[in-house]
Formats: structure tokens, C-alpha cells, sequence
């Protein structure tokens, strides 16, 4: 007797749509991490074969902040349509498929470590381009009607961000002296409010992948919400994101000026670099209170592991860059 | 100073099933788990030299800026909810010395390379 096949699942799911004939053939699991199982695969029907990769959620905690996979499938959908560089999403799982939630896209091939990106040599000659990509990327994304994702209204972060930040700190229960005097800052410095565009919500080193012409594909739409276009580009030039090449604000390899007139140029709204700084601030915020839920899944949610526990404490990391920031000591 | 989740019996439990789960399994554990594990009992030992301290030297500066007592976890409720509150708005200066000095006490604990060489301790 055979042991079973531990992707009978997706293979299952795939015959379904292209029929008992289609075949799974080359499978990889790479080892990413993450709450998401991914099985790499080319999916052959006769003579023709195409490399897809299957993400399943493997966890999701009861106040989860991340959009459902179904959205986050119909998300990749609109982008795809706008030629935003995104894997193309070829179908989302069904509760016949057995596969739980999930999508299957097309292979992307390419880098997505932020120290390769950031430090191989291989990336020399890209790194200097993927600012501008990436402010043509937002410019185009942000242009796309939010009408076409207006599912995206019923949650938090696209109300009020600042509120979605306060409300998720709340829910973990734990006094943070520091990142409450964030928030007050930022809710005493709020921008002016202008037009809700059709944000990313997550795009930064580490979340696309670098092929032999830069920006392959945006992936990981899980945090997309309506809001300020700007929210999205101080997000990428978060200090945490520049993975210790603090130098380069943009996402640890380019100037903000770069990502801000390539932005303009391809049609975005002009941002100047204090609205940046702004979002730069709220972005540190958001991503202590980040890790102040990872400890809140380790000591409460079940979810215990080395990695959430060293999560919660360095909240006190991006605390620290926080007020070094706000003090006007760090860039 | 007041550290964040989790507590450092925790962080030791934590470590010590791992270890205990890599030695039945000596082929299991990656160099990035190792790493995690020789990282948080770092920070297990330094908290354990330095927080009595740094949690004395804390709680009187809390009680002195505050203007009244309690224990260091009520004092800190304390400053969070006055600082969302607005109530320390015009001692905004002072108050970002003061939470700055808690955070730096923190990271001398979790990450004290990270530190400013004007934050570390001699």
C-alpha cells in the first residue's frame, strides 16, 4: 500500500479544471515560512506545460488583521487586468476542492530575499532602477478606479488607519508608552484628507520579486485597504524595510526622490518628502503593533515558536527607530 | 522597565522545547533556529543581570513624572492612557525623554548593539 500523497489535494483541485488527464509533474515546496504552505509545480495537459504555484492558509488567528485569500484572489485579478506586474491568477480553491483556502497563480521566477536583493553582487546594476519601478508601480496602481475594489470598504484601514491602528493595539492588551505617543503624534499631524486611492498595503523589500529586470511581481495583497497614496510609499521606505542599509530610505536601495518623481512622472499626485516622512512614521507604528500581535499569538494564541517570541521583543527595536525618527535623529 | 511579551520564564520555556524537541531529532534544526535560540537566551541572561536595576531606576521616574505610586506595569497603563488622552501634550518634550528612556532600557536588554553609541552602557 502506497503512503498518500501528500498533494493529492492540489492535484485534485487542478483535474477538476483541466481535466483527469491533466498531470503535476516537478513539484518543490520551497521552504518560505510564513502561515502559507507553497507547493511549486508545472501543470502538464498533453504537449503543454505551465510552472503555477499553489498557496494554501495554513493558519489564520480569530482577530486576524489580513484579508481572506478569496479577496486577496479577486485583488490579483484587477491587478492583473491593469498590467500591474503581478503573478497571474490562473483559479482560487473551493470548498470541493478540499484544499481549504487558497489560489494557485503563475510562477514568478526571481529573488525575493531582501539580503540577496539588497547585497549580491548579481543585483548590482538593478538595484539602482527599482525605486523608480517601484514609484511607476504605485502610480499605476493608484490610478485604477477604487470602484473596482470596493469590497475593500468594509474594512478598518480603510476608514481611518490611525483608528485600525488603535483598535488592534487595544485587542492585545498590552501598554506600549512609545507607540501610544506615535499615535498621538500622527493624530495631531494628520494630512489634509484627499482622494482614496486603491492601495497595495504591503508592498516593500521582501514582498516582490527581483527577476533580471527588476520588479518581477508584487505579491502578498493580504494588508490592501482604501487610502492616502502616500500611505503606500512611506510603507516601502520604512525604516524596518531597509533591512539595515539605512542610507537608502527606499526600501534599503534607492532615495526618496527617486520613488517620488518617478511617481509623478508616471501620473501619480505629487507627494513631498514631509508627507512621506508622515507615513514613514505610521508605518513604524504599524509595524510594532505588528509584532506586538505576533507575541500575543505566542503567549496567548496557541502559536508558540522562537520566532514569534523574538517578535515581540523587538517591538522595542522598532520603538526605538520610532522615537529616533520622530526626535529627527534618524533619517 | 517594563518588557513586552513575553516574560523571560517564557522565553526560557520556549528555548528549552526547542532544544529538547532538536536533541531527539539532532537532524531537524535549521542554523536560522539555533541562531533564534542563542539570540533569546541573550536575552534571558541580560535581563536577568540588569532588570532589577533598570525596573527600580524606572518605576521611581514613572512615579516622580506621574505624580503618583503604583506598581511599574499600573504606572505604565497610566502614561499610555494620558499620552492618548492628550493630558501630556504640553509636557510633550519631557514625556518623549522619559518614554525614550524606557525603550533604551528595553533595548539594552533585547538588542543593546542596536543602541546609539549615546544610548549604550559603558
Amino acid at each position: 500500500m502506497n503512503a498518500p500523497d501528500p498533494f493529492d489535494d492540489i492535484r485534485h483541485a487542478v483535474r477538476r479544471r483541466f481535466g483527469g488527464a491533466a498531470r503535476l509533474e516537478n513539484i518543490v515546496v520551497p521552504t518560505l515560512g510564513g502561515s502559507n504552505r507553497t507547493v511549486v509545480f508545472d501543470l502538464v495537459e498533453g504537449a503543454a506545460r505551465r510552472r503555477l504555484a499553489s498557496r494554501q492558509e495554513t493558519y489564520v488567528a480569530p482577530n486576524s488583521p489580513f484579508l481572506p485569500s478569496s479577496d486577496q484572489f479577486r485583488l490579483l485579478q484587477v491587478a492583473f487586468a491593469h498590467a500591474i506586474p503581478v503573478p497571474e491568477p490562473v483559479f482560487a480553491f473551493e470548498n470541493a476542492d478540499g484544499c481549504g483556502h487558497g489560489f494557485v497563480t503563475a510562477f514568478v521566477a526571481g529573488e525575493t530575499m531582501p539580503n540577496r536583493i539588497l547585497g549580491d553582487a548579481a543585483f548590482a546594476d538593478i538595484r539602482p532602477r527599482l525605486a523608480a519601478q517601484a514609484g511607476r508601480i504605485f502610480a499605476a496602481l493608484h490610478a485604477i478606479d477604487p470602484a473596482e475594489v470596493a469590497f475593500l470598504e468594509r474594512y478598518a484601514d480603510s476608514d481611518d488607519p490611525i483608528t485600525a491602528q488603535r483598535a488592534r493595539l487595544d485587542s492585545y492588551d498590552e501598554a506600549h508608552p512609545a507607540i501610544e505617543l506615535g499615535l498621538r503624534w500622527l493624530e495631531r499631524h494628520r494630512p489634509p484628507s484627499g482622494p482614496r486611492r486603491f492601495l497595495h498595503g504591503d508592498l516593500r523589500t521582501g514582498n516582490f520579486i527581483v527577476g533580471a529586470g527588476g520588479i518581477a511581481a508584487v505579491l502578498d495583497w493580504e494588508c490592501s485597504h482604501l487610502g492616502a497614496g502616500a500611505e503606500d510609499l512611506g510603507w516601502l521606505c520604512t525604516r524596518s524595510w531597509r533591512f539595515g542599509r539605512v542610507a537608502q530610505p527606499v526600501g534599503g536601495f534607492g532615495a526618496r526622490a527617486d520613488l517620488l518623481d518617478a511617481y509623478e512622472a508616471a501620473g501619480g499626485t505629487r507627494i513631498d518628502v514631509e508627507a512621506l516622512r508622515y507615513w514613514e512614521i505610521f508605518g513604524l507604528v504599524r509595524w510594532a503593533i505588528l509584532n506586538v500581535m505576533q507575541a500575543h499569538g505566542h503567549v496567548f494564541g496557541g502559536r508558540r515558536s522562537m520566532t514569534f517570541a523574538a517578535c515581540g521583543r523587538n517591538t522595542s527595536m522598532i520603538e526605538y527607530d520610532l522615537l529616533m525618527t520622530m526626535d529627527g535623529r534618524y533619517d | 522597565m517594563s518588557q513586552d511579551r513575553p516574560t523571560l520564564d517564557d522565553i526560557l520555556s520556549t528555548v528549552r522545547a526547542f532544544l529538547d524537541a532538536s536533541s531527539a531529532a539532532p537532524d531537524g534544526a535549521s542554523r536560522y533556529q539555533m541562531q533564534l535560540a542563542s539570540y533569546l537566551l541573550a536575552i534571558g541572561e541580560r535581563e536577568a543581570r540588569l532588570a532589577p536595576t533598570l525596573d527600580a531606576a524606572e518605576q521611581a521616574r514613572l512615579a516622580a513624572f506621574l505624580g503618583t505610586d503604583g506598581t511599574l506595569a499600573d504606572l505604565n497603563r497610566r502614561l499610555a492612557a494620558d499620552i492618548r488622552a492628550g493630558r501630556l501634550d504640553d509636557r510633550w518634550t519631557d514625556t518623549m525623554a522619559l518614554v525614550l528612556s524606557q525603550v533604551v532600557d528595553k533595548m539594552t536588554i533585547v538588542r543593546p548593539d542596536r543602541l546609539d553609541p549615546t544610548h549604550q552602557r559603558s
